[in-house]
C-alpha cells in the first residue's frame, strides 16, 4: 500500500546530496499520496475538506514519526509545494474547460464563502515564485503556512528558527503578495498562462 | 505579474519588528531619498494591519471548490473514475437530473453492480448537506420487493449527491405494454402493485414525488420495480426555493395540478401520478398530451380509447364498454384536482382496481361522484392517518391494542369505554394528521418530527380528560423518538406517559413496563446502572407477578430482560448478563406466533454473547437454530436479520476455532452487510476485521494483511475509535507475523494509541505484547 518509510528516508538522503532524481521521485509519490487523498474526500460524503490533514496524512503514510529533523523540514517543504501543485493542477484543468464558455478565471468567490476577498491561485503562485527568487524563507513560510497549515510554532520547529521570526516573515510575505495579487483584475479574464 | 521592488521585503521586515510608534521615523530614514519606496512601504504598513488579505482566504475553501470542480461538464471522461467506494462503467442513461451510470464496487471486497445516478448540481451549505444525510437514511431503510432498494447515497467531491441503486434488470412501463401487449387484467394487477409498492413507502413517510411510466421496470418475470423512489424530494432541497427547483426536475407530464402550482407533495400527488400512470396503460395515451390545462379531468379513459386513431399503441383486447363504468370512475378518483377528493392513499387506490378485478362493487363509483368522494374521504381518514403515519405505529398500535381489549373482556362497561377510546385516538390522530398535512398547512414540508411535535403536544392540551388513552399515545410517541434517536425528547414524552398511566383508573402494566424499562435504560446510559437495574428488576417482578399473560405483557417482561442483559455486559457483569439474555430469548420463545423476529434477534444477540465469551457451542447451536427458523427462509425476512444471523455464525465457529469453515461464510456475510448498510458502515467494516482475524488465523497473512489495511484506509466513521484502534493492532500483528518491514512502527502506532485516550486496557495490553520483543510469534488471534 505505501512504499514505507525506508524508501522515504533513502530518497531524503539522496536528496541532501543533491539528487535531482530523488527529489523528483519523491516530490512525485508525495504529490500522488495527495492527489490521491484530497480525492479520497469525495468519499467522505460531507466532510470538510482539510488540506492541513491531507499533508499530515501523507506525511504519515511516506514517513512516519522518527525523521530527523532535517529530513523532516525536507519532507514538509516537499509536502507544501506538492499541495500547492495539487490545487494548482486542478485549476489548470478548470481554466481549460472553462475557457471559451465565458467563464472568468477560478477564483474563491467572495459570495459563496463570506467575506474573504477573492483568491486567484494562479497568480498566487507566481507572485510566491518571483518572490523566492529574492527572499526564499519568506516563500517557504508561505508555503508550509499557507499551503501545508503548519502553526508558526511548527514552522519555527522545522527551520530551527525563532517563532516571532517565523510570524514575522509571514506577515511581511501577505502584505506583499496582497500588494502584487491586488493588481491582478478579477474580473480580466484568463491571464496569458495556462 | 508586477515587479515588486526587492529592497521592499528587508524593510518591511524591519519595521514590522519595530513597535507602531517608531515606524515612521524607521521609514522616514529609510526612504528619505526615495518618495516611491515610502508610499509602497508605508502601503504594505496598512495592508499588514488589515484583515482580510487574499492570503487569509481558508485554503480549505478554496481547495474544496477546485478539487470540486474538475471534468464539471466532461461526463463521459467519468467512465473509469471513483465516486463513493464505486468506479463508473458506462453511462445507462442521462436525464434531466443527471446521468445514470452502471457501476460496480472500486474497492474489490465483493462483486456488486448497481446503478449510480449522480445529480447535476451543487449542495453548498452544512444545513443542506445535513438534511441531504438524514432523508438518505430514511430511504435506505425502504425495503419493498417492488422498489429498488437505495444502496448508497453520498455527496462527490463537488457536492453533487449521488445515489447508488440496487441494479434492476427490466424495460421500462412503455416499452413493457408496446412489447408485450399484455391484457387488461395483466395491467390491472401489475398496476396494483405499483399501488401497494408506493403505499409502503408513504407507510415510512416518503413521497415518491416523480412517478411516470420510465420509472417503472418491469423485469423478465412481470414484477415491476419502482425507481428512484424520495430522491426527487432530496434533489428539491437543494436551494430552499421550492417553486423554482421543483420545477427544474418535474417531469411535467405526470405532475399534479399542485405540483405545478409550486406547493409542496404529499401522498396525494403520488396518488394523482398513479391516476396518469393508469390512464396510460387503459389508453395507450397520454393524458397530459390530450389535455395540456393541467385543469379539472375531462377527458374519461373510455373516451380517448373510443377516438383515439393512431391505435398502435391502444392496448389490444381492451375495448371502451370495459373502460366505461368503473375503470372511468378509479381513474378520474385518483386524477381529482383537489387533493383531499382524491383516493386518500395509494392503498385504496389498489384496493379499487383489486375489486374491480375481483368482480366487486369499487368505492369511487360513477355516480354522484362528488359526494360519493368527498364521503369516502371521511370514512377514510382514519386510514388515511394510518397510511400516514404507519412508520410511527400511532394508530395502528393504539387502534389494536384497544381492538384487542374488546375482545378480551365480556365486561360491557369496558368494552364500552375501550370503544369510546378508540374513537378518541382515531379522531385525535386524524386531526393531527390533517394539521400536519402540508396541503392544509401551506408552507414547510411535513417531518416525522413534526407530526410527533403536534402530536405530543396535542395529547396534553386535548387528552388530560383520557388519561389512558394519553398515556398509550405518549408511550408510542416516546418509543418512536427512541427509534429516531431524539433521546432527550423520548425521555420527556415517556415520563409524561408514565404521569398519566399514573392517573388513569386502571393504570397500564405494559405501558408501565414500556416506557419505565426505556427510562431504566436512559438511567444507566446516565451512568446509574445499579438504579438501571433495580428499576428493571422491580418491573420484571410485577410482569410475572400479573395474571395478564397476554402476549404484549409477556413482550414487555422479554424487553425488560433484554435492558437488563444489555446494562449488565456493558457493566462487565457478562456471565449475568448472559443469564439475562437467555431469560429474555425463552421469553419471547413463548410469544414467538406475535413477535416472531422479536424472538429470533434476541435469540442471535445470545449466541453471539455465548461466542464473545467462549461458550462456542451454545452459539453454533443458537446459530443454527435461527437460521433454520421458517421466518429465515421466507421472502419476510428483515434482511439486517438474516444477516446478522450469518454473522453470529461465523463468531460462533471463529470461537471454536474453525476457521477454515468460517472464511467462505464471512465473504458472504461482509457482502451481506455491505449491501444492507453500506461497505464503509460501522457494522460491515466490523466483518471485515473479522474476516482478516480469520486470514491471520488460517497463515493467510498478506491477504489478512490486505483486508485489515483496507479497512484501515477507509474514511472515520463517527463511531467509537476504540474499534478502528483494533483493527490497527490486529493489522500490526498481522505485519509482525509476516515479518514486514513497516512492523515496528505499525506496533509502536498502535501501542501509543491503544494505550492512549481513545483506546482500552485489552488492547492496550495486546498491543504491549506485540511490543515487547519476547512475544510469541503466534499471538492470540482472538
Amino acid at each position: 500500500m505505501n512504499p514505507g518509510n525506508d524508501d522515504t528516508i533513502a530518497l531524503l538522503q539522496r536528496c541532501n546530496e543533491g539528487d535531482e532524481d530523488a527529489y523528483g521521485e519523491l516530490f512525485g509519490r508525495i504529490y500522488d499520496d495527495l492527489h490521491r487523498r484530497a480525492r479520497q474526500w469525495t468519499d467522505r460524503a460531507g466532510a470538510t475538506l482539510s488540506t492541513t490533514a491531507l499533508v499530515h496524512e501523507t506525511y504519515l503514510s511516506l514517513a512516519g514519526a522518527q525523521l530527523s529533523l532535517n529530513d523532516k523540514a525536507h519532507f514538509f517543504r516537499l509536502a507544501a509545494r506538492a499541495m500547492r501543485r495539487v490545487l494548482i493542477d486542478a485549476a489548470r484543468r478548470r481554466d481549460a474547460q472553462k475557457r471559451g464558455d465565458g467563464y472568468r478565471r477560478v477564483t474563491l468567490d467572495s459570495k459563496l464563502f463570506g467575506a474573504a476577498p477573492d483568491l486567484d491561485i494562479m497568480a498566487l503562485d507566481q507572485s510566491l515564485e518571483s518572490l523566492s527568487a529574492s527572499e526564499p524563507r519568506l516563500a517557504q513560510v508561505v508555503d508550509l503556512h499557507f499551503f501545508a497549515g503548519l502553526g508558526f510554532n511548527e514552522i519555527a520547529g522545522l527551520l530551527e528558527l525563532s517563532e516571532r521570526t517565523v510570524a514575522r516573515d509571514w506577515r511581511t510575505a501577505r502584505a506583499l503578495l496582497s500588494l502584487t495579487l491586488a493588481d491582478v483584475d478579477p474580473a480580466a479574464g484568463p491571464a496569458g498562462h495556462a | 505579474m508586477p515587479e515588486v521592488d526587492a529592497r521592499l521585503a528587508p524593510l518591511l521586515r524591519a519595521a514590522l519588528d519595530l513597535p507602531a510608534s517608531e515606524q515612521a521615523a524607521f521609514i522616514q530614514r529609510e526612504c528619505a531619498a526615495d518618495a516611491g519606496l515610502r508610499r509602497q512601504l508605508e502601503r504594505l504598513l496598512d495592508l499588514d494591519r488589515s484583515a482580510s488579505l487574499p492570503l487569509d482566504v481558508p485554503l480549505d475553501a478554496l481547495a474544496a471548490n477546485l478539487l470540486g470542480a474538475d471534468d464539471e461538464d466532461a461526463p463521459d471522461e467519468l467512465t473509469g473514475s471513483r465516486i463513493g467506494p464505486y468506479r463508473l462503467i458506462e453511462v445507462l442513461g442521462k436525464g434531466g437530473m443527471g446521468a445514470v451510470w452502471l457501476a460496480e464496487r472500486a474497492d474489490g471486497e465483493f462483486e456488486q453492480q448497481v446503478a449510480l445516478k449522480l445529480i447535476r448540481l451543487g449542495m453548498d451549505s452544512e444545513h443542506v448537506k445535513r438534511q441531504f444525510r438524514h432523508e438518505r437514511e430514511l430511504l435506505a431503510r425502504l425495503r419493498h420487493p417492488n422498489i429498488a432498494a437505495l444502496i448508497d447515497g453520498g455527496l462527490d467531491d463537488r457536492g453533487r449527491p449521488w445515489f447508488a441503486m440496487e441494479r434492476v434488470e427490466g424495460r421500462p412501463l412503455g416499452a413493457w405494454v408496446r412489447d408485450r401487449h399484455p391484457d387488461l387484467p395483466a395491467r390491472l394487477q401489475l398496476f396494483a402493485k405499483l399501488c401497494l409498492a408506493v403505499a409502503h413507502a408513504h407507510q415510512h413517510l416518503i413521497v415518491h414525488r416523480d412517478l411516470k411510466p420510465s420509472n417503472v421496470l418491469v423485469q423478465a418475470d412481470g414484477e415491476p420495480r419502482l425507481l428512484d423512489f424520495g430522491i426527487a424530494k432530496l434533489v428539491e432541497q437543494e436551494g430552499g426555493e421550492h417553486t423554482a427547483t421543483q420545477h427544474r426536475f418535474l417531469t411535467r407530464d405526470f405532475a399534479a395540478p399542485e405540483q405545478l402550482r409550486g406547493e409542496p407533495a404529499g401522498t396525494s400527488t403520488d396518488v394523482y401520478a398513479l391516476g396518469l400512470i393508469l390512464f396510460e396503460l387503459l389508453t395507450g395515451a397520454r393524458y397530459r398530451k390530450l389535455d395540456k390545462s393541467g385543469g379539472e379531468i375531462t377527458l374519461r379513459p373510455s373516451m380517448v380509447l373510443a377516438g383515439d386513431a393512431s391505435g398502435n399503441t391502444a392496448p389490444a383486447g381492451i375495448a371502451r364498454g370495459d373502460l366505461r363504468g368503473d375503470l372511468d370512475a378509479i381513474v378520474m378518483h385518483a386524477l381529482a384536482l383537489d387533493p383531499e377528493r382524491r383516493y386518500p392513499g395509494a392503498q385504496q387506490l389498489a384496493d379499487d382496481v383489486r375489486r374491480y378485478l375481483d368482480g366487486k362493487p369499487i368505492e369511487a363509483r360513477p355516480d354522484s361522484f362528488v359526494y360519493r368522494a368527498s364521503k369516502f374521504v371521511r370514512r377514510n381518514r382514519a386510514a388515511m392517518v394510518v397510511g400516514a403515519l404507519g412508520v410511527l405505529g400511532l394508530l395502528l398500535a393504539s387502534g389494536v391494542a384497544i381492538t384487542q381489549a374488546v375482545q378480551k373482556t365480556a365486561e360491557a362497561e369496558r368494552a364500552r369505554v375501550a370503544l369510546r377510546q378508540s374513537e378518541t385516538v382515531r379522531d385525535f390522530t386524524t386531526s393531527i394528521f390533517l394539521e400536519a398535512d402540508p396541503a392544509r398547512a401551506k408552507g414547510a414540508e411535513t417531518t416525522v418530527g413534526e407530526v410527533l411535535a403536534a402530536a405530543r403536544q396535542r395529547v396534553a392540551k386535548d387528552l388530560a380528560s383520557e388519561p389512558e388513552v394519553a398515556a398509550q399515545l405518549l408511550d408510542q410517541i416516546g418509543n418512536t423518538y427512541v427509534s429516531l434517536g431524539e433521546d432527550s425528547l423520548a425521555r420527556a414524552t415517556l415520563a409524561q406517559a408514565l404521569v398519566f398511566n399514573q392517573r388513569a383508573q386502571r393504570p397500564s402494566l405494559t405501558i408501565a413496563a414500556s416506557a419505565g424499562g426505556r427510562l431504566a435504560y436512559y438511567r444507566y446510559q446516565d451512568g446509574d446502572a445499579a438504579a438501571a437495574l433495580g428499576e428493571l428488576d422491580a418491573l420484571i417482578e410485577r410482569l410475572q407477578a400479573t395474571a395478564d399473560r397476554d402476549a404484549e405483557t409477556i413482550a414487555q417482561l422479554a424487553k425488560m430482560h433484554e435492558f437488563k442483559g444489555t446494562i449488565l455486559y456493558a457493566s462487565g457483569n457478562k456471565e449475568a448478563a448472559r443469564a439475562a439474555s437467555k431469560a429474555a430469548v425463552a421469553t419471547w420463545r413463548r410469544v414467538r406466533g406475535d413477535y416472531a423476529s422479536a424472538y429470533l434477534f434476541a435469540a442471535v444477540g445470545l449466541s453471539d454473547l455465548d461466542a464473545a465469551l467462549g461458550h462456542g457451542e451454545d452459539a453454533l447451536k443458537g446459530a443454527e437454530e435461527v437460521l433454520a427458523d421458517p421466518l429465515l427462509n421466507s421472502k419476510d425476512v428483515p434482511p439486517a436479520l438474516l444477516a446478522n444471523a450469518r454473522g453470529v455464525r461465523v463468531r460462533a465457529l471463529q470461537a471454536l476455532g474453525r476457521h477454515a469453515e468460517a472464511e467462505p461464510l464471512l465473504r458472504e456475510v461482509i457482502a451481506e452487510f455491505g449491501a444492507q448498510y453500506g461497505p464503509g458502515a460501522a457494522m460491515t467494516r466490523y466483518w471485515r476485521y473479522r474476516y482478516a482475524e480469520t486470514l491471520h488465523a488460517l497463515g493467510r497473512l498478506h491477504e489478512a494483511q490486505s483486508v485489515a489495511d483496507a479497512v484501515l484506509a477507509l474514511p472515520p466513521d463517527g463511531t467509537a475509535a476504540y474499534r478502528r484502534i483494533r483493527v490497527q493492532v490486529l493489522a500490526a500483528e498481522i505485519a509482525r507475523d509476516r515479518h514486514a518491514g513497516d512492523a515496528a512502527s505499525r506496533i509502536a502506532t498502535a501501542t501509543t494509541d491503544a494505550c492512549g485516550k481513545d483506546g482500552n486496557a485489552d488492547l492496550c495490553a495486546k498491543a504491549r505484547v506485540l511490543a515487547a520483543p519476547d512475544a510469541p510469534v503466534q499471538g492470540e488471534a482472538e
